[in-house]
């Protein structure tokens, strides 16, 4: 028994353990301060369907070499344009989602391919430059929205009558359309959008597959030791580019699964801080800056989104006053500044 | 300096010893766990028979930092030991670097009389060549992943064997069973000390890490065989399996193997040739069997006594 307990762990590590704990306490907390526990617990399974694909988009790089994925906002920006595209069309229900999703995965290859190369000539440096693909690209989009010729009144700004709003909501088009499938309630408050989780499943597999493919291995081997590699006949920048593309693809996707569940698209400096928590998540979840599997992302998604969601309520009621905005940013940058100093550690 | 040593092998105590009491030999062969035989040379009486020339290189230039080759031409014969030595950054490990493409290179290389791609790791692979590289932990392994991984790598992206193709061969499937089954054998073979197929190639010892490297490179199958510094920095024991590794493969497959070493004891017990490579031009060729002093004279450039004119002018050309 307690060889077990040793070896458990062991392959969970430390971090993980106590997080888990303390989230565990947490929901323990929750019905003694008047929170309800089935809320709290679907709002949290919630958002770790809504942020899962996002989190998930952070692999292929990591697998690759090319660090964590910073750029993730490009990839972002690649689902938006498909998402606004589809309202402009003006198809409602699933079709209109899927019709998002074709959009913008294209999108996401062309600004995937060109990120690739970018990164291709920063080898060694590639998070820092990622960081500044990802502001950037965002910056220049905050003047595309106002400038693109999108003319639904649903999108665009009242008194003008041209550019497109910060927020637009997806009611009445496809709001849920993966959501709405197949859910569960329970009571009054209890609300699992099975729908979403399958999607969520089905791409950890499709990410999962690739990387038992021959492409995939290797993919890893020139995050591994692209010298080895190369010595392998394996075109190094090649690989590199697409693992780029992938994560910028599953970004793309990410966000659209995301605006379904939320019920809004948000543009200009919506994906600014979009990264963060993603990287946050899956380095919680137990990756390094080198290597990321399918459990490290469920579990640290599941984890930073657990606490995310239970210490602003529970300390809120503890406390009987409202701060939990300033709460929920002193929890999530504080999660960000622990998982990067366990990234220096796991670099050592 | 010590008063008493004792010899460990495989974590276990395997002798205790007074220093005065003992000597080197004796101890070798402790550490060893085997008679250190008179380096098979039995086995080398008979008369070795070779095919056609596989190999040919044709004023062969590679820019290796530290180990440049300037001009090099040489034949190595179908089912020959081929060494290259020389001293130290004189360009002997340049060669193989160059001719799998590693390092940037020009002039000729001919692989079975057809003209090869240079600098292009891929086609050098494809061309039936394999290369255990000296700088083990930088391009010889995949530190952070398993010996499986190790060992079926190249073979699988160069060949792909240990692929399953699944719907039409539109999928590359990645098949681990073939892949453990195969890296079990080798471990068995070439007697890696692991705890499993699993195990990461950084947890190994030297000579453990080598014996991978080599698996890597017979999992290819290759015709040629190119191995760099194949008992740098690893135990004694190691060393010896290692070399019989590579005279059994040589018998067996008939693999032609062109082995590189500062040490020309060691190429001297297994080639068949030795070409004593100097300041990157080829000193000359020696059969493996002539005096030592001879080498020694090549090394030092004493041999080929060309005058610098004449190096120059072959410059221009």
């Amino acid at each position: 028994m307690k060889e077990k307990l040793q070896a458990f762990i062991e392959n969970a590590g430390w971090p993980r353990i106590i997080i888990g704990l303390f989230l565990l306490s947490l929901f323990i907390a929750a019905p003694m301060v008047g929170v309800r526990l089935d809320a709290s617990l679907s709002d949290t399974l919630v958002r770790v369907g809504m942020n899962g694909i996002l989190v998930l988009a952070m692999v292929p790089m990591v697998q690759s070499g090319c660090g964590l994925n910073f750029g993730l906002p490009l990839g972002i920006i690649a689902g938006l344009l498909g998402a606004v595209t589809s309202i402009q069309i003006g198809i409602e229900g699933s079709i209109g989602f899927l019709l998002a999703m074709v959009i913008a995965v294209p999108l996401a290859v062309v600004f995937g391919w060109m990120y690739g190369q970018l990164l291709n000539r920063v080898k060694g440096d590639e998070m820092m430059i990622a960081t500044y693909v990802g502001f950037s690209s965002v910056a220049l989009m905050c003047m595309a929205w106002l400038l693109l010729p999108y003319t639904s009144p649903t999108m665009i700004w009242g008194y003008g009558g041209s550019g497109l709003r910060t927020t637009i909501s997806v009611e009445g088009f496809w709001f849920n359309a993966l959501s709405k499938h197949l859910n569960i309630r329970i009571g009054e408050f209890f609300y699992l959008p099975i729908g979403m989780y399958l999607f969520f499943a089905l791409m950890i597999f499709l990410v999962w597959g690739f990387f038992r493919t021959k492409t995939g291995t290797a993919v890893t081997a020139v995050g591994s030791n692209p010298e080895f590699a190369r010595a392998s006949g394996i075109n190094v920048d090649k690989m590199r580019t697409i693992s780029v593309i992938l994560s910028t693809v599953l970004g793309a996707v990410g966000i659209l699964v995301y605006e379904q569940s939320f019920g809004f698209v948000q543009l200009y400096m919506g994906p600014f801080y979009m990264a963060f928590p993603a990287v946050a998540a899956i380095l919680l979840g137990g990756a390094s800056v080198n290597k990321a599997s399918m459990v490290n992302v469920v579990v640290g998604t599941f984890l930073f989104q657990g606490i995310l969601t239970m210490t602003p309520s529970v300390i809120n009621s503890v406390m009987q006053t409202d701060m939990s905005e300033v709460i929920r940013i002193i929890v999530s940058n504080g999660m960000i500044l622990y998982a990067l100093t366990r990234k220096v550690m796991v670099k050592r | 300096m010590c008063d008493k040593l004792v010899v460990l092998r495989d974590g276990r105590v395997i002798q205790e010893a007074k220093t005065g009491e003992t000597n080197v030999r004796q101890i070798a062969s402790w550490m060893v766990g085997r008679q250190i035989s008179g380096v098979a040379d039995a086995a080398e009486e008979k008369e070795r028979k070779f095919g056609e020339v596989i190999l040919r290189t044709q004023n062969l230039w590679v820019d290796m930092p530290g180990e440049t080759v300037r001009d090099v031409s040489i034949e190595v014969r179908q089912g020959e030991i081929f060494g290259l030595g020389g001293l130290a950054g004189q360009g002997k490990v340049g060669i193989s670097n160059g001719i799998m493409g590693l390092y940037v290179s020009g002039g000729k290389v001919f692989v079975k009389g057809k003209e090869i791609k240079l600098n292009d790791p891929n086609s050098s692979l494809m061309e039936g060549m394999a290369f255990v590289s000296e700088d083990r932990r930088g391009v010889g392994l995949l530190l952070e992943e398993g010996i499986d991984w190790n060992i079926t790598f190249t073979a699988m992206q160069v060949q792909e064997k240990y692929i399953l193709h699944l719907l039409g061969g539109l999928l590359k499937w990645r098949d681990d069973k073939a892949v453990t089954k195969c890296t079990e054998e080798y471990i068995k073979a070439l007697e890696i000390r692991c705890t499993g197929p699993k195990q990461r190639a950084v947890e190994l010892s030297g000579g453990n890490q080598q014996k991978v490297c080599l698996a890597k490179a017979f999992a290819v199958a290759p015709e040629i065989l190119f191995v760099s510094e194949p008992t740098r920095g690893i135990d004694v024991g190691a060393k010896k399996l290692v070399l019989d590794t590579l005279r059994r493969v040589n018998e067996e497959t008939g693999t032609t193997i062109i082995m590189t070493s500062s040490e020309l004891e060691e190429l001297r017990s297994i080639c068949d040739r030795v070409a004593i490579i100097n300041e990157g031009r080829l000193s000359g060729i020696l059969p493996a069997k002539s005096p030592a002093e001879e080498f020694g004279l090549l090394m030092l450039g004493h041999v080929v006594e060309r005058s610098p004119d004449e190096i120059s002018a072959e410059r221009c050309r």
